[in-house]
């Protein structure tokens, strides 16, 4: 679990309206956030709208979280609920468990040129959007199966067969590269 | 001589963090005398590796002000 040792301070601070510890929060998981929900929206702009209505909503309810749990899982749980949210909202149409429509090549293209997007970027952009979720969960941020349910709302086993699967398709996808 | 379906099912489960460690063992002595199931394994976890050092975004430099500001006048 990466940072979130030094939350609970913070939090306490937070809620006290204390903004040096609001601030402090911010700086420990937004990048986080951000990236995460960059890789699913695809755009900076959209991104930095769901990541700031991902704290807002934090900061508001911050008397609901649970302090026994993972503060960073139950960030990413918001955020993943308002860009699942805002893809709905914006008619985005493809099926979000369908791996038959990845990112469209023509992002990727103007990605590559915009941000030089890396070959483990470019491999990820070709999986569905929740198993690029999940792998990223997973692997780059290091939760575990029953946190990744809580933020996705999905069952363990559908999320470890996913995963496994993913793991196949990158080492595919890698290897054509 | 395990099958290569097992095999794929134990690195799949280490990979998960979940194997135990006799089975870690046994798919390192494995893969130490199998070149086909080693190069499965290096290959699953090169990305895994390369996550890691994956650059992390962030959103723009007024970030956090903006936030503070909507928060000051949600609680006024």
């Amino acid at each position: 679990m990466k940072q979130d040792n030094n939350a609970e301070q913070l939090i306490a601070g937070a809620l006290k309206g204390d903004e040096v510890a609001c601030r402090r929060l911010l700086n420990l998981y937004k990048g986080r956030i951000f990236s995460y929900v960059y890789q699913i929206v695809k755009n900076y702009h959209d991104a930095e709208d769901i990541t700031f209505d991902t704290f807002i909503r934090g900061f508001k309810s911050l008397k609901s979280y649970d302090r026994t749990r993972s503060f960073s899982t139950w960030l990413y749980a918001i955020a993943h609920n308002l860009a699942i949210d805002f893809l709905r909202k914006k008619k985005i149409e493809y099926d979000y468990l369908d791996e038959r429509y990845p990112a469209s090549t023509d992002f990727v293209k103007e990605f590559n040129n915009k941000q030089k997007l890396d070959k483990i970027d470019q491999a990820l952009y070709q999986l569905a959007p929740i198993d690029r979720e999940i792998v990223i969960l997973f692997h780059k941020e290091e939760k575990s199966y029953q946190e990744i349910n809580e933020i996705l709302n999905l069952p363990v086993t559908t999320i470890k067969t996913r995963l496994h699967r993913a793991r196949l398709k990158l080492r595919e996808l890698l290897r054509e590269k | 001589m395990l099958k290569h379906e097992e095999i794929e099912r134990l690195i799949q489960k280490s990979l998960d963090r979940e194997a135990t460690v006799e089975e870690e063992k046994m798919l390192q002595l494995h893969l130490s005398s199998c070149a086909d199931c080693q190069e499965l394994y290096s290959e699953l976890t090169q990305f895994i590796n390369e996550m890691d050092e994956k650059v992390e975004f962030f959103p723009s430099p007024d970030f956090n002000e903006r936030v503070l500001i909507r928060l000051r006048r949600i609680g006024e």
